[in-house]
């Protein structure tokens, strides 16, 4: 299927459409990934007019934006239903997107944008686990025919785009890098000064994490 | 599950805390393929500066050498003769095409308006040899002479345009070749009105 909407769909300025996009990222194909993050640069720098702003926080935003996007596409809650792109709703339906891929990236930028200035101010580890409380729900629902399997990694990726910048990269050196604490706080030694308060916040933002995950796993009737 | 000191909240599974672990590694996949993709734009952007430069660099060297050397190029024997540009249009002579050379040579376009002066030329050549046959078997009818005078006019003018043009593109032996049958032409009196002017040039650019 894929293929084929590769080699029907028109080509846009010698590179890809939109649908070819988002078959292209499904099936991991690199050189569309490569193309169209140059092009979702390109259109970002052209378009965040924001100001007070360093060029490291602007990529900051772009990088978080464009990682759920594609995470939004990797998890096909941005597919392609018949001729067009639809997005999953509230209520688990898909609807047509009204908008292309770097309008909608564009959209996400502003809540990163907004997200930037709220924790503008220092943040103290106390305040890494408790952003997560304040989220809004999990918006996915799915339907029961899916893949539960899928379903479930779906609410688990969106869990972990809503836990701090922190608590996800404290939470990836420790269980998906395997680096100890020594190495943790080696590596944040700008934002951890004790071992101590890093094993606090891992365990915290960890368990604040599972209880997330839990909860909206209870919420969809799939619970582990 | 890995564990710092063996003790753990108990929410969650084990199945659970194995597929957090691996939204983890998908997401800092798709970090590290994003910081790869940086990398990789980062270095094209290098190339293309590496490759743009030295361009850009000799596009300036050539634009000053063009700058210092177009003054120097700009005067020929025809400039240090003082000898004014030749506009074929001030003619009554000039026909179709003579506005298009004019404005060729105002604008500085030599090599276009060699090339519609030689096509220009070689025609009215043709027409001069038709209009002196013309005027050969019919002597006494004076409207064919009259046509070979305006003819012959035209060559002549379009002639000098020509030696004009083939002396300000550098091209002195076509230059001087013209030159020689201008002054063979001037035997006829509607040919006689740059003779003087040609001797002139023709001495200047044999020393030369």
């Amino acid at each position: 299927m894929k293929l084929s909407i590769l080699s029907k769909t028109s080509r846009r300025n010698a590179g890809y459409s939109d649908m070819e996009v988002v078959a292209g990222l499904q099936c991991h194909d690199r050189k569309t990934e490569e193309w169209f993050y140059s092009v979702a640069r390109e259109y970002f720098y052209r378009h965040f007019n924001e100001i007070f702003f360093s060029h490291d926080q602007r990529q900051e935003i772009f990088q978080a934006s464009f990682l759920k996007l594609w995470t939004e596409i990797d998890n096909r809650r941005i597919c392609i239903i018949g001729q067009s792109i639809s997005r999953q709703q509230r209520d688990g339906t898909y609807s047509p997107m009204t908008c292309s891929l770097t309008t909608f990236l564009m959209a996400f930028a502003k809540n990163e944008y907004r997200e930037l200035l709220r924790s503008a101010r220092e943040v103290s580890m106390a305040e890494l686990f408790d952003n997560i409380q304040g989220q809004d729900d999990v918006r996915a629902v799915f339907d029961t025919e899916d893949d539960i399997q899928e379903q479930r990694q779906r609410i688990i990726d969106e869990c972990i785009q809503q836990i701090s910048p922190a608590c996800i990269e404290i939470l990836t050196l420790f269980y998906y890098k395997r680096k100890s604490l020594d190495e943790i706080l080696e590596i944040r030694k700008e934002q951890n000064t004790s071992k101590n308060g890093l094993k606090t916040a891992k365990n915290k933002c960890m368990n604040t994490l599972r209880l997330r995950v839990a909860a909206e796993m209870q919420r969809y009737d799939m619970a582990m | 599950m890995r564990q710092d000191n063996g003790q753990r909240e108990t929410v969650g599974s084990d199945a659970m805390d194995a597929m957090i672990v691996q939204g983890l590694g998908r997401r800092q996949d798709k970090v590290d393929r994003m910081a790869e993709m940086e990398r990789a734009m980062h270095r094209r952007s290098i190339r293309m500066w590496q490759a743009v430069v030295p361009l850009a660099a000799a596009a300036c060297v050539a634009a000053i050498f063009v700058w210092f050397q177009t003054p120097a190029d700009n005067v020929t024997p025809w400039d240090e003769l003082g000898l004014s540009r030749p506009v074929l249009t001030a003619y009554r002579t000039a026909t179709v095409g003579s506005d298009d050379i004019d404005k060729l040579v105002e604008t500085g376009d030599y090599g276009q308006a060699l090339v519609k002066t030689a096509e220009a030329l070689k025609a009215s050549d043709k027409r001069v040899e038709a209009a002196a046959e013309a005027a050969a078997a019919c002597a006494e009818d004076q409207s064919l002479v009259y046509a070979l005078q305006l003819e012959r006019s035209f060559a002549s003018e379009l002639r000098w345009t020509y030696i004009y043009l083939l002396v300000k593109t550098g091209d002195h032996q076509s230059a001087m070749a013209e030159i020689r049958r201008y002054i063979h032409e001037a035997r006829h009196a509607e040919c006689k009105e740059h003779a003087e002017d040609a001797g002139k040039l023709l001495e200047k650019l044999e020393k030369k």
